[in-house]
């Protein structure tokens, strides 16, 4: 009676770990295995960050001698579902001091983006061709595709390993775009699990040569968003780099649509 | 100092006054120091350009926030025009801005159009062309007095604007390498009256309308303004003395109603430009300078134009503009079609610090033209130093008759 007993736990005891078994199996399973690149670039893209932000913005380029040449900018953005409308005005330095780029980006690759430029010297707003995110944004090592949205679908995307970076446990993910013009044959992210965050990148250029290197840093909770305060873009092949610093880091403000217009950037001055 | 319209300037000052006083008011002074110089290639290389420029401007606001103000003043030596050497007021005026409306009373520079380089709607600020297109196409523009208010939506805006006071063009002195010299004979005695510029008055003020709108990459802008011909029509009276012949000329500014628009559509790397006036009240001049006929015909001025950014900081611009004067009559002096073509390529290099250019203005009439290269260079983001050659060609035409006038330039400006 007794042998039968134990028989009994012991038969109950193996089908519970089985079930165990299977069922985080079945997780770690979808974890590594169904979960893939494209998973993690949707979730990067859709961290919450606030329907509107603004943001002091200091650059510094440095070349390879040392010799720094700093811009201030103040920058504003205003989420419109999967559109975005943003503002930038530059404050420092003085030849460019007043300079407004007003951009409307749709996520659609179908549609281009909308762009303005209103430059001090000519006093007259222009607009600009969209499609040139490939260029160098005033000068800095970083694209305008850099610090805009791609769209998700416009790189085929794949998870390559896990990885510890400064204690935090990241996914690695190469990105790979599907149009062959693009100025990068690849780039490896480095995407905080916890916060859906990138903390590093690494762009390749068209030979597959490591071209530039960006590491995200000072990443602190502001009005309940993570936010990086550092990006430091280094270009490992000009021995140029470009720190962006933000101060006064604001989400969730209500900024009005009526800031987002041409007229704003006309005026040659931000309130 | 040279100060006009103490009226107006007494408002302007007053308002400025009255937010600067405020507590809290806050400015900040900005400005640049610039010189010029333009040393002609040829024997005897005379000095074409040599001018050296200092301008202070500041944006003052105090506590009502829709309300600030803008002065700026600049002190300025010609070593080659001394009529030019002179302190003065530049633009100062008054802003409100409200949420859906924008007002401006003052002196301001008001630049319309989507054209580089050639007026075609962009004729609401008279132009100083004493230095002909040597002098940056964005510096010859002439502040205006005026009262301009804006109604802003979110995706177009309407521009009224009032200009009390009438202001004109500034044409080369005689005694300058830019002047145009009229053929002259023995028996030919010239006498020109002082020009006078239209009183004043309320109805003699000028008027323009415009609407802008902006799309998804598309913008567009009608307009009509009520204007002066902002250079005169030389009117002559013609008298015969034995031999001599007495030429009086009596320059006479007209009325002029110039309806117009312009669009800017960006397509990928392009951005197709396009930009028109029909012009109402236009006077011209005959070609023989013994008649007396001054000739009024409508005029339309085209332009289009095609921006191409193919990436690499490159920038390349291309236009071709034409007036034309219709129901044209073979005496008028002017070509019934004037035809200019301009080009322009640049290329930033050094993480934007060095820029060679190249810009050409091609007058397609007379096999004539204009070219100018130069490099850019940002010692620091302050301090730049531009270099470059002027190079004139052609036997006849608006640049051909500055054959003579190639020129070796350079500039250097400190901002701060």
């Amino acid at each position: 009676m007794l042998q039968k007993q134990n028989a009994e736990i012991v038969k109950t005891a193996l089908i519970l770990f089985a079930a165990l078994v299977l069922i985080y199996g079945n997780v770690s399973y979808a974890k590594s295995g169904n979960f893939t690149g494209r998973d993690v670039a949707v979730l990067v893209h859709e961290r919450p960050d606030g329907d509107d932000r603004k943001v002091d913005m200091t650059i510094t380029l440095i070349n390879k001698r040392g010799k720094k040449r700093v811009r201030s900018v103040v920058s504003m953005k205003k989420e419109y579902g999967k559109d975005s409308k943003s503002i930038m005005y530059f404050r420092k330095p003085s030849d460019v001091k007043g300079t407004g780029f007003l951009q409307f980006d749709y996520d659609d690759s179908g549609n281009e983006d909308d762009r303005w430029l209103y430059l001090p010297a000519l006093k007259k707003v222009r607009r600009i061709a969209g499609s040139s995110k490939n260029d160098y944004f005033m000068g800095t090592d970083f694209t305008y595709d850099d610090l805009g949205d791609r769209n998700v679908d416009d790189d085929i995307h794949t998870l390559l390993r896990e990885e510890e970076i400064e204690g935090h446990s990241c996914w690695v993910k190469k990105a790979e775009a599907r149009d062959n013009d693009y100025i990068y044959s690849k780039v490896i992210t480095w995407v905080r699990k916890d916060i859906h965050m990138p903390v590093r990148a690494e762009f390749y250029d068209r030979h597959s040569k490591l071209l530039k290197k960006l590491t995200y840093s000072d990443i602190k909770m502001v009005d309940g968003f993570w936010t990086p305060h550092k990006l430091l873009m280094e270009n490992v092949q000009h021995n140029h780099q470009t720190l962006i610093e933000y101060t006064n880091v604001h989400h969730n403000l209500g900024l009005k649509d009526n800031l987002f217009r041409v007229s704003t950037i006309a005026r040659g001055k931000i309130k | 100092m040279i100060l006009r319209n103490i009226t107006l300037y007494t408002v302007v000052f007053t308002a400025l006054f009255f937010t600067t006083i405020s507590s809290g008011f806050e400015y900040e002074l900005n400005g640049f120091v610039d010189t010029f110089q333009s040393i002609k290639q040829n024997e005897p290389n005379d000095f074409l350009s040599s001018r050296t420029k200092v301008h202070l401007e500041s944006w003052v606001t105090g506590e009502i926030d829709e309300l600030s103000a803008f002065a700026s003043v600049y002190a300025a030596y010609n070593g080659v025009y001394y009529d030019e050497t002179e302190l003065d007021i530049w633009e100062v005026f008054v802003d409100y801005s409200a949420e859906n409306w924008d007002l401006r009373l003052g002196k301001q520079t008001i630049i319309w159009g989507k054209a580089d380089g050639i007026a075609i709607t962009d004729i609401v600020s008279p132009k100083d062309y004493t230095e002909f297109l040597i002098r940056d196409f964005d510096d010859i523009r002439i502040p205006v007095t005026a009262l301009k208010w804006k109604y802003i939506s979110d995706n177009f805006d309407i521009e009224i604007i009032y200009l009390p006071l009438i202001e004109k063009s500034i044409l080369p002195p005689d005694d300058c390498p830019w002047s145009v010299k009229a053929e002259t004979s023995k028996f030919i005695n010239i006498e020109y009256e002082n020009e006078e510029l239209p009183r004043s008055t309320f109805e003699n003020g000028e008027i323009a309308v415009k609407y802008n709108r902006y799309g998804r990459g598309i913008d567009y802008s009608i307009s009509i303004f009520r204007t002066w011909d902002d250079l005169p029509v030389f009117h002559r009276e013609v008298s015969f003395s034995g031999s001599m012949i007495n030429i009086n000329v009596t320059p006479r500014f007209h009325r002029l109603t110039v309806a117009g628009g312009d669009i800017a559509w960006a397509k990928r790397e392009f951005v197709v430009r396009g930009e028109a006036t029909f012009c109402s009240g236009k006077h011209f001049e005959p070609e023989n300078p013994l008649s007396e006929k001054i000739y009024e015909n409508n005029s339309l001025n085209m332009l289009a134009g095609v921006d191409y950014t193919p990436g690499n900081n490159w920038m390349f611009t291309a236009q071709l503009a034409d007036m034309y004067i219709l129901n044209y009559e073979d005496e008028i002096m002017n070509d019934e079609h004037s035809k200019t073509g301009t080009l322009s390529i640049s290329k930033k290099l050094l993480h934007e610090t060095l820029e060679p250019s190249l810009m050409c203005y091609f007058g397609l009439n007379d096999g004539d033209g204009f070219m100018r290269f130069s490099v850019d260079y940002a010692v620091t983001d302050d301090f730049h130093m531009i270099a470059g050659i002027d190079i004139f060609y052609g036997d006849e035409g608006r640049m051909g008759m500055y054959d003579d006038n190639d020129g070796i330039f350079l500039k250097v400006k400190y901002s701060f």
